[in-house]
C-alpha cells in the first residue's frame, strides 16, 4: 500500500538536507529562515514536477541526504593522501669479494616482497609487511667444512614435492607492522617527571 | 600528563627453520673482510677532509665514495629524539630452531693460499694453529694471531695441545637449539625498552640451550646426536 508524504514531512526532510549538520546550526534566526525558505523552495519544485516522494521511496529519500551529509565530510578531508608502496625482488645476489682478489661468501636473498600503506592523515590503519623468502649464505673458502654455510633447513616431506616449491612453503623470514590510526583516548598516561 | 601515543596494533615476526654451519676461518675472514670495508671508510673520509682542508681545486673528476657513517649516524641522531612511549597491543614472535653446526678448517694446500693471497693463507694457518685471541686483543669480537712460529720444543708440543684442544671444542653436529617464541600483550613502553626487554628473552634462550650444546659436542662424543639418532632410527 503507498501512501502520500504530507507537504511538511517534505519541507522537514529538505530542512534537513540543506543544514547538512546536527541542530546546533540553529543558533541564529536567519539562518533558520534561511533553511526552512529553501526546504519550502524544494518543497514546491517538487510539488510541481509531481516528484512528491512517495512513502516506499521516503527511505531513499533519506538514505540520499545522508549520502550527500557523508559527501560532505569526505570533501573535508579530500586533502588526504593514500599512500602505497610495493616492492618485489624475485632475487639478490651478493658476492663477498677481498682484494686479492677472491671470493670469500656469496649471500643469496630470493623471493623479497615489502610494502607499506598508509595515508597522510592517519585516519586509518597503516600497515608494512615484509617477507624474505630464502636466505643463503654460501662459503667460498676453499676446502670449507659447510659450504653452505646458512640456509633455511629443509622440512621434511619436503623431498617428496620435489625442489621445485622449496621455498613456498614457509618464507625464511616475515615481518608485520598494523599500526592504528591517530585517536584520541581517554586514557591517561603518566609519564616520569624528566621524561621530556 | 596526557601525551599522544603511537598505538601498534599487532607487530608479528616470523622466522623460519635456520640451518647453520660454519668453520672458524669463515667467521674470520668474513669479520676481516667487514673491518676492512670500515677502515676503507675511515680512509675516505679522512682523504675528504684533506681535500677540503687544503681547498685543492680538483681538475680530475674524482668520484668520491659516500660517507655512510655520516649518513648512519645522522639517521640514529634523530631515532634518538623519537625514543617515543608506544603501546603495543600485541607482539608476537613465533618459535625457530637453529641447527648449529661446527667443524675445524682444513689447512689450505700451497697453491690454495697462492691463490687465495696472503692475508687469507695466514688467516687460515691460524686458524688451524687455534692461535686465538677473544675480546680487547683482538680487532674485531674475535682475532687471531697471524704468523706467530713455534720455535723450542716446549712450545711445538704446547701448539699441538692448544690445536688438539680447539679442534675438539669447536666440532659439534646439528646442535637444535630452539628458541621458543614471545608474546606480549598491551604493553607501554620506548622502542630501546622493549628491545632490551627482547633481548633479555632470547639471551635467557641462550642460556637454556647450553646443556644441548655441551651434549652435542665432539669433545664429549656427542651424546645428545647419539640419542637422537637412536630415536630416528626407531620410529
Amino acid at each position: 500500500m503507498e501512501r502520500d508524504i504530507t507537504a511538511s514531512t517534505v519541507i522537514k526532510n529538505s530542512v534537513r538536507m540543506h543544514t547538512s549538520g546536527g541542530a546546533d546550526n540553529f543558533r541564529h534566526n536567519e539562518e533558520l529562515a534561511r533553511m526552512l525558505r529553501e526546504g519550502a523552495d524544494t518543497t514546491i519544485s517538487l510539488l510541481r514536477s509531481k516528484a512528491l516522494p512517495k512513502y516506499s521511496s521516503k527511505v531513499n529519500y533519506s538514505q540520499r541526504i545522508s549520502a550527500e551529509r557523508r559527501q560532505n565530510d569526505l570533501r573535508t578531508t579530500c586533502d588526504d593522501c593514500q599512500y602505497s608502496f610495493r616492492a618485489s625482488l624475485s632475487g639478490v645476489v651478493l658476492s663477498l669479494i677481498d682484494r686479492v682478489p677472491s671470493e670469500v661468501a656469496v649471500v643469496t636473498v630470493r623471493k623479497v616482497v615489502a610494502m607499506a600503506e598508509w595515508n597522510a592523515h592517519r585516519s586509518a590503519e597503516a600497515t608494512a609487511a615484509l617477507s624474505v623468502g630464502w636466505l643463503q649464505i654460501d662459503n667460498h673458502c676453499p676446502n670449507a667444512p659447510f659450504p653452505v654455510a646458512l640456509s633455511p633447513s629443509q622440512v621434511k616431506g619436503d623431498d617428496d614435492t620435489g625442489s621445485d616449491n622449496e621455498y613456498t612453503n614457509r618464507p625464511f623470514l616475515s615481518i608485520g607492522i598494523v599500526l592504528a590510526p591517530s585517536h584520541k583516548s581517554s586514557i591517561t598516561v603518566r609519564l616520569p617527571d624528566d621524561y621530556f | 600528563m596526557i601525551s599522544i601515543l603511537q598505538c601498534l596494533e599487532g607487530v608479528t615476526i616470523s622466522l623460519s627453520d635456520i640451518s647453520l654451519g660454519s668453520d672458524l676461518a669463515l667467521v674470520m675472514r668474513i669479520q676481516h673482510h667487514l673491518l676492512g670495508i670500515l677502515s676503507h671508510l675511515d680512509r675516505s673520509k679522512d682523504q675528504k677532509e684533506i681535500i677540503e682542508a687544503q681547498n685543492i681545486v680538483l681538475t680530475k673528476d674524482i668520484w668520491q665514495f659516500p660517507d655512510l657513517t655520516q649518513i648512519l649516524t645522522l639517521k640514529s641522531v634523530s631515532k634518538k629524539s623519537g625514543s617515543k612511549m608506544m603501546y603495543f597491543e600485541g607482539i608476537t614472535i613465533l618459535p625457530f630452531t637453529l641447527k648449529l653446526s661446527v667443524a675445524p678448517s682444513v689447512a689450505l694446500t700451497s697453491a690454495q693460499a697462492a691463490l687465495e693471497g696472503p692475508e687469507a693463507g695466514a688467516i687460515h694457518a691460524a686458524v688451524r694453529k687455534g692461535d686465538l685471541l677473544i675480546g680487547g686483543k683482538a680487532d674485531g669480537v674475535v682475532g687471531v694471531k697471524i704468523g706467530s712460529k713455534n720455535r723450542t720444543a716446549m712450545a711445538v708440543i704446547r701448539g699441538i695441545f692448544k690445536s688438539i684442544l680447539v679442534d675438539s671444542l669447536l666440532r659439534c653436529d646439528d646442535v637444535s637449539l630452539n628458541f621458543s617464541g614471545l608474546a606480549v600483550r598491551n604493553h607501554l613502553s620506548t622502542i630501546p625498552q622493549l628491545k632490551t626487554f627482547i633481548g633479555l628473552h632470547y639471551l635467557s634462550l641462550l642460556k637454556s640451550n647450553v646443556p644441548a650444546l655441551l651434549g652435542s659436542l665432539a669433545a664429549f662424543g656427542n651424546p645428545v646426536g647419539l640419542i637422537r639418532g637412536f630415536g630416528d632410527g626407531v620410529t
